[in-house]
């Protein structure tokens, strides 16, 4: 199942794992990534609080939870080569997978449809 | 304040019109250059930073300090033709015989992670008294990684000075280093 966050992140959701990056819209707008900050597996973090660091030439941004739950694997590819989350965002560039703390928090997000819309 | 009176020195438009000599800035046309360059590189550098203690050029900052001592005509150096005579003169000569107390470097961050303006610079990991500020870093391509520019004391500016910079809570290690970042290919 795959949701989508007002702030452009994707969440692939499979029983209680979910796997969380960001979207094609968030990678064009942030221009090429040249820096990458993971959280440490093992960190809990509650629904909106800063995960991740992405820094592009332009700006550093924050990538928040999508959802609360404790981390259980970073993706180190996208550390050593940021490029990866510009050329493939949905696929090889995943950030990490969490532990859902409440599934039921997954209903709050959108769908593909729902994000399709807010990008317009 | 080096330039303590200099609001209308930074004003006046009588630095772009050379058939002109303004009186209220004591200065003139050839060394109107001076004031050109550092208007310049403040609207430059202001620009790319998002507060005034950021800036690379404000007007706590001397032209010394800034390493823009070169656009110092030699007249006006001390025992020159016309030396002194503008504004912060008392200041700015001093700094160019004796050397200024903090000055103007490029730095390499040693891991991935961008410094930006704004960040402080400690001697250690874990002091608390902040030595430096950066005043612009992004990640340049030319340079293949990391570059950033900011103010440390003198004692501090010779390449290859370890610093530390914090970032977002982190102590990432920095070291002072030589401009330009990447070296001049072009015959003079």
């Amino acid at each position: 199942m795959l949701k989508f966050t007002q702030d452009h992140e994707w969440v692939r959701i499979e029983g209680d794992a979910a796997t969380v990056g960001i979207t094609q819209y968030a990678q064009e707008q942030l221009g090429d990534l040249v820096f990458v900050e993971l959280p440490e597996v093992g960190k809990c973090f509650e629904k909106g609080a800063p995960a991740a660091v992405v820094e592009s030439v332009k700006a550093a941004s924050e990538v928040y939870a999508p959802i609360g739950g404790e981390v259980v694997q970073v993706n180190p590819a996208i550390v050593a080569d940021p490029s990866l989350v510009n050329s493939d965002p949905m696929g090889a560039g995943w950030f990490y997978k969490m532990k859902l703390a409440d599934p039921a928090e997954v209903d709050a997000l959108m769908d593909e449809a729902g994000y399709k819309e807010l990008l317009g | 304040m080096p330039f303590s009176d200099n609001s209308h020195v930074l004003r006046c438009t009588c630095h772009f019109d050379w058939n002109r000599r303004c009186e209220a800035c004591f200065i003139d046309r050839l060394d109107s250059i001076v004031v050109l360059v550092w208007r310049y590189f403040h609207l430059y550098f202001s620009a790319t930073s998002r507060h005034q203690h950021e800036d690379v050029l404000d007007e706590s900052t001397t032209p010394v300090e800034a390493a823009l001592g070169w656009a110092i005509a030699k007249v006006r150096r001390r025992g020159g033709a016309r030396g002194g005579r503008f504004p912060g003169a008392d200041v700015v000569l001093e700094q160019l015989e004796r050397g200024a107390p903090r000055c103007r470097v490029g730095l390499k961050p040693r891991s991935r992670a961008p410094v930006r303006a704004g960040v402080l610079l400690y001697i250690d990991a874990s002091s608390s008294q902040s030595v430096g500020v950066v005043t612009s870093g992004t990640f340049g391509p030319s340079a293949a990684g990391p570059i950033a520019m900011g103010y440390v004391p003198r004692a501090l500016s010779r390449p290859t000075t370890p610093l530390f910079a914090d970032v977002r809570g982190n102590r990432l290690p920095v070291e002072v280093t030589e401009l330009p970042f990447v070296p001049h290919r072009y015959k003079r």
